[in-house]
């Protein structure tokens, strides 16, 4: 029995095709019958083409089925008469003509639309939409069946008869793995399909709905009666071609199609321009797969249970499934707030999310289970991906269209007219979301999460891209990670045994480490290997092979590092893999270099070390004059120059291996930290400026040490009573507070001791008080204040927290005799700052000092 | 209270100390109606600031000294926006190009055309010119000293522009030739003594001369140097005795340190450690030509002639590298690399000459 139903289903396919091209043949054979006897002879002979065509591919899949397609090919001739009745008389001459003319070339497709009248050409189109429509609102698989069920029930309501066909159709499945070759296309082709589907009911009026669903259920039935009877037709109709075909000879010769090869790809392209928008364009391809047919395709899984490392109720595939499942029950009531679940749970089932981000890297299986998952769930797919345009206002227009698809199911039943549930948006590849043409398709993507009826499923590989930040929060998070290699392995062997490949294990396993765990990558290389005929393929040559390969897959720092001077390496790598890892990052990689060559004990005699070592430095040397080069006068074309000096001949010459463990650039670091004191000085500068004279760098060569002494001495020999003394100094120079800390910092030179540390705390106090009491705002006091804000934290602390009280109470009295306006702000910015300081240093004295700005706030 | 050196600083051309006769021509330059473009060149610690502000105060007198902090704002063309720092008086403005770092061009070619541009309202001003001060001249971008050829010289009815800069070498020749040179010399050992001791004199204290002479040598004819150590010695300690320390200036000592850090191992440990510490002169804003310098002198100085050449050699090469390089201190490294590998070589080669001395 189920061989008897996994047969049906595969002559479904070519049935399918003959269906359509049924009216054709009909109408050929009639007309011909009068005249031009030669082209009749052509046309059909084309069909026999095709069916022997269909035949040999059976054939080729299984053998068991045979007795199904010998009868089947007869089918379509017999049609003949039904549609001739349907349509009415004989087809006029003028129509015939332009038959005689297409039709050589042609499909024998494209044949119906050019016979037809245009009355009977809207029909057929319409029950063609009709039936196009019904396996939209229906899930996958059910077009094989059609036909085919209905030539064995009589009449029924074509919803119906689909719905049983499905379960079936599943229950195929599950048991031919044969079947599952073919499925994947025929499930391409269906979405396809669909999108073009869903968009055109869109388009048609709602007047035209009732006067659809009549046609439906009319010309369906002269169609099932057509099939009933083709067996014999058929059979005579070979028979009638085989004792033309010599007579034609000449005719068939000049004739194009007639060659056997061409019947697929010469026929595809023509039917589909002739007749854009029809079904017959979903027709499957031939069952076996031709020889093009990559692995990837070929082997993709069919359920969600063969995806390698998808199995188990933890899965992704499996969450995914059930976050599916309840999306309506969670998601379908738009005034029921969800409550948020702990996203960090382990077992969070991402109710609360209006959308699923798939992550992961390429090749592991994301698209895939999100389109099998939709497809068990029985949910409609309507994928965007890279290769569409995302942008804002596209995803808004099309998007909001399909999301508010109504099914024709609900028409055709009557008794749904809200929103399809079974859609689901499949945004793949969101992180390719980039560049002008999809401008904001980010943001449009998280507002249509926002308001969706629909489940949204996301893909991306790096969802800690930045672009990717926002949309993370709005999407459940399922990250899928690299399948292991046992499990990519025993997919992969039984690929092998299908094939033939000879492959043993170890060989396997280099190739999948090579590709870095990648199943599709996998797989294409097991097609190269096929291809290749090279079946004695061992471990060796594998590991080689991928180690070929394993070369475009980036590699850290770190381990470029460990590779330039290690001599073990170098043995086997030639002067361009040792310039290659300059390139591995070429903005990094020097400074490596420069921060590690001195752990690295060279090979060679200690007495030459030193002088390695000198040689070295000069390379590095050399090699940032060239960097220098490179990117102040766009000079890249330098690059490979830079190589060698910053990185192959600093390797060359301290080949040998690792003292210490290698350190990240400390280079990044102390140049922000100049650029900082730089910034420092600057300040200072400017502030010192109107009283002193010399450049910046005078003034951080010179003045500075000597400008925090006098500050610094007095207050500590002297203590309170030194304060006059050293705000006087702070008043000479037109210093600000924050302007001391900059001047302690570069003075302090590590070792030494901050001097202000050893100041007396209630000294520290005083002088503030005495600061702000004095001394009267600049005109970029309160820049400072903000700019300080902005930058560095962490500062020592600077003023005694000890007398914060009498800080305020003071501040209070002064503040009465306050009359500048701007001293004020002045006062908040730097208590502001103040406060960022404490706060930097200790949590306590921050929530002491907040009472003291209170009072100056109310002012 | 102002620290000495500004305190004493001197506030017309008459009362300068030393180039009295330079003085003296600068004053009968004011003295014209027209004035060309000035262009002070000399070490820092020279006096170059001073006189400007002394020519200042002679072309338009005493309210040139009411100086005012302006910070000008701009936009760069990649819209950066960038603020500068600027002192003016009535008559003058003082800007430091540089500060805008690769954006000097948009502040020559904004700003200063902007300022020059406006003509002075003030009809009671002695002059129908105001004055542009622009400091550190020598470290603008090659673009920018060209931006400003022009602005010289169309805008030359309504200012001067008065330039202050360390080396010429680093001035275009058209920008040279578009000013009066004005050099001045670091002050010699005797001038710096005889300021400080005139310092000493109205700060009632008694300077021995000892003391004055130290200070002077290790100032470097730096005097502004000069007097902020003079007024650190005060401080350290008063009386002054003959051979008192003369404390360091930071940096210097730090530097130093280094050196003989350098001197004391070579290895590549040491060499770590030596890198480490050019990093923080270099992140404290130690300008890196300055650390080539000290370093040669203090390592020439334990070698000898033959291998000093050979140091000398290195120091030039590197330092040429680092001016065409980016980062600094990958050539500090090599140069110290490269003495390091000389020098061991050298004691070595001493060492075994002294056994065979011995032998």
């Amino acid at each position: 029995m189920s061989r008897d139903i996994r047969s049906f289903f595969k002559i479904d396919s070519s049935n399918k095709r003959k269906n359509d091209e049924d009216p054709a043949s009909s109408k050929n054979k009639h007309n011909k019958i009068d005249e031009e006897k030669s082209e009749h002879k052509n046309i059909k002979k084309k069909r026999r083409i095709i069916d022997s065509d269909d035949e040999s591919d059976l054939n080729l899949k299984k053998s068991t089925s045979k007795k199904i397609k010998e009868s089947k090919p007869e089918k379509p001739a017999n049609e003949v008469k039904n549609i001739k009745d349907l349509f009415g008389g004989p087809i006029k001459r003028k129509e015939r003509q332009k038959e005689v003319k297409t039709s050589p070339k042609e499909d024998v497709n494209s044949s119906v639309i050019s016979i037809a009248d245009e009355d009977e050409m809207a029909i057929v189109d319409q029950i063609e939409n009709k039936l196009h429509e019904i396996k939209t609102i229906k899930s996958p698989g059910k077009e094989n069946h059609k036909t085919n069920r209905k030539k064995e029930k009589s009449p029924e309501p074509i919803i119906k008869t689909v719905k049983t066909d499905e379960k079936k159709e599943l229950a195929v499945k599950d048991r031919g793995s044969d079947s599952k070759s073919k499925e994947p296309k025929i499930e391409h082709e269906k979405k396809e399909q669909k999108m073009e589907s869903s968009s055109k009911h869109q388009k048609s009026d709602s007047k035209d709905k009732d006067s659809k669903i009549e046609i439906s259920s009319k010309p369906k039935s002269p169609e099932k009666r057509i099939k009933t009877k083709t067996p014999e037709k058929r059979c005579k109709d070979k028979e009638e071609i085989k004792v033309k075909a010599e007579s034609s000879k000449s005719l068939s010769a000049s004739q194009p199609t007639t060659s056997n090869k061409s019947s697929e790809g010469t026929v595809k392209p023509t039917k589909s321009d002739v007749i854009p928008k029809s079904p017959s364009k979903t027709v499957p391809r031939p069952i076996s797969a031709p020889p093009s047919y990559s692995f990837v395709d070929k082997y993709k899984p069919t359920s969600v249970k063969q995806i390698i490392g998808q199995q188990g109720p933890q899965s992704n595939a499996n969450k995914l499934q059930n976050w599916l499942l309840h999306w309506h029950r969670n998601h379908g009531d738009p005034t029921k707030k969800n409550k948020k679940s702990n996203p960090f749970s382990r077992d969070n089932d991402g109710s609360s999310f209006r959308a699923a981000l798939l992550s992961g890297g390429p090749g592991i299986g994301k698209t895939t289970t999100a389109h099998l998952v939709c497809k068990e769930l029985l949910f409609d797919v309507v994928e965007f991906n890279a290769s569409d345009t995302r942008s804002k206002r596209l995803l808004k227009e099309e998007v909001t269209q399909l999301l508010s698809n109504k099914s024709l199911k609900g028409y055709l039943t009557g008794d749904d007219k809200t929103v399809s549930k079974r859609h689901v948006l499949i945004m793949d590849e969101v992180d390719g979301m980039a560049g002008n043409e999809d401008r904001g398709g980010v943001a449009e993507l998280i507002t249509l999460i926002k308001e969706s009826h629909i489940p949204i499923i996301c893909m991306c590989n790096d969802r800690g891209h930045p672009k990717m930040r926002s949309l993370v929060n709005y999407c459940f998070d399922l990250r899928f990670n690299k399948p292991s290699v046992n499990q990519i392995r025993s997919a992969m062997m039984s690929v092998c045994f299908k094939e033939g490949i000879k492959l043993d294990a170890g060989a396997m396993d280099a190739i999948i480490n090579g590709t870095g765990n990648d199943v599709r990558q996998t797989l294409n290389h097991l097609a190269m290997y096929s291809a290749s005929k090279d079946t004695k393929l061992n471990a060796d040559k594998a590991k080689k092979n991928a180690q070929m390969s394993e070369k475009d897959i980036k590699i850290g720092p770190w381990d470029v590092i460990r590779k330039v001077f290690s001599a073990e390496e170098h043995k086997t790598m030639s002067l361009n893999d040792k310039s290659d890892l300059f390139f591995y990052d070429y903005n990094i990689a020097p400074l490596f270099v420069q921060e590690n060559y001195l752990h690295v004990k060279p090979n060679c005699k200690d007495s030459e070390i030193l002088d390695r070592i000198a040689k070295t430095a000069d390379s590095i040397s050399l090699g940032d004059t060239v960097d220098k080069r490179i990117r102040s006068n766009m000079a890249w074309s330098l690059l490979p120059t830079q190589a060698m000096f910053a990185s192959v001949i600093p390797g060359e010459l301290m080949e040998g291996h690792f003292n210490l463990p290698p350190v990240f650039p400390t280079w990044l670091g102390k140049n922000s930290k100049a650029q900082k004191r730089k910034r420092m000085a600057q300040e200072i500068h400017d502030h010192t400026r109107t009283a002193t004279s010399g450049s910046r760098s005078s003034v951080r060569l010179d003045y500075a040490q000597f400008i925090v002494q006098a500050i610094v001495r007095p207050l500590k020999d002297k203590g309170s009573e030194g304060v006059k003394d050293a705000l006087e100094v702070i008043k000479e120079y037109r210093l600000l507070r924050e302007d001391i800390e900059s001047l302690l910092e570069l003075t302090s030179w590590g070792l030494s001791k901050n001097p202000w540390e050893q100041i007396d705390s209630k000294t520290k106090a005083a002088l503030t008080r005495a600061y702000n009491k004095e001394v009267q705002a600049y005109s970029y006091s309160a820049q400072a204040g903000v700019k300080k804000k902005k930058g560095s934290g962490g500062s020592d602390e600077m003023y005694g927290d000890e007398d914060d009280e009498n800080v305020q109470q003071s501040e209070d009295d002064e503040d009465e005799s306050l009359e500048k306006n701007s001293m004020i702000k002045v006062k908040k910015a730097t208590t502001k700052q103040e406060k960022e300081t404490k706060a930097g240093s200790s949590k306590s004295t921050a929530a002491k000092s907040k009472p003291a700005t209170k009072p100056r706030a109310k002012k | 209270m102002a620290l000495w050196v500004d305190k004493y600083r001197p506030k017309e051309l008459s009362k300068l100390d030393y180039h009295k006769q330079q003085a003296i021509d600068l004053k009968r330059l004011c003295e014209q109606q027209d004035f060309p473009h000035l262009m002070f060149f000399g070490c820092s610690g020279a006096g170059k600031k001073t006189r400007i502000q002394c020519v200042l105060r002679e072309l338009y007198g005493p309210s040139a000294e009411r100086l005012r902090n302006e910070t000008m704002n701009f936009t760069t063309p990649s819209n950066r926006k960038i603020e500068i720092t600027t002192v003016s008086s009535n008559y003058h403005i003082e800007l430091n190009p540089s500060d805008a770092g690769i954006y000097d061009r948009v502040v020559i070619t904004d700003i200063i055309k902007q300022i020059a541009q406006t003509n002075i309202i003030d009809t009671n001003g002695q002059r129908d010119f105001k004055v542009i001060v622009l400091t550190e001249v020598d470290d603008l971008t090659k673009d920018a000293q060209h931006a400003l050829r022009r602005t010289m010289e169309k805008y030359v009815a309504t200012c001067r522009l008065i330039l202050c800069v360390n080396s010429t070498s680093r001035v275009i020749p058209a920008i040279k030739s578009r000013c009066l040179g004005i050099r001045v010399a670091s002050p010699t050992h005797e001038e710096i003594i005889g300021i400080l001791n005139q310092i000493c004199q109205k700060e009632n204290l008694k300077l021995p001369a000892e003391l004055a002479r130290n200070i002077a040598s290790k100032s470097e004819r730096n005097l502004r140097r000069a007097i902020l150590m003079l007024e650190a010695c005060k401080v350290q300690k008063y009386p002054f005795t003959n051979n008192q320390d003369v404390p360091e200036i930071d940096w210097q000592r730090f530097l130093n340190e280094t050196a003989n850090q350098i001197l004391m191992e070579q290895s590549p440990a040491r060499l770590e450690k030596v890198r480490d510490r050019l990093y923080e002169l270099l992140s404290q804003g130690i300008p890196p030509d300055i650390i080539f310098k000290v370093l040669v002198q203090v390592l020439s100085k334990k070698c000898e002639v033959e291998v000093k050449s050979q140091i000398y050699e290195f120091a030039s090469l590197y330092e040429f590298r680092m001016q065409m390089g980016s980062k600094q201190i990958y050539h500090l490294e090599a140069f110290v690399a490269h003495f390091m590998s000389i020098y061991k070589k050298y004691l070595i080669q001493a060492t075994e000459m002294m056994m065979d001395m011995d032998e």
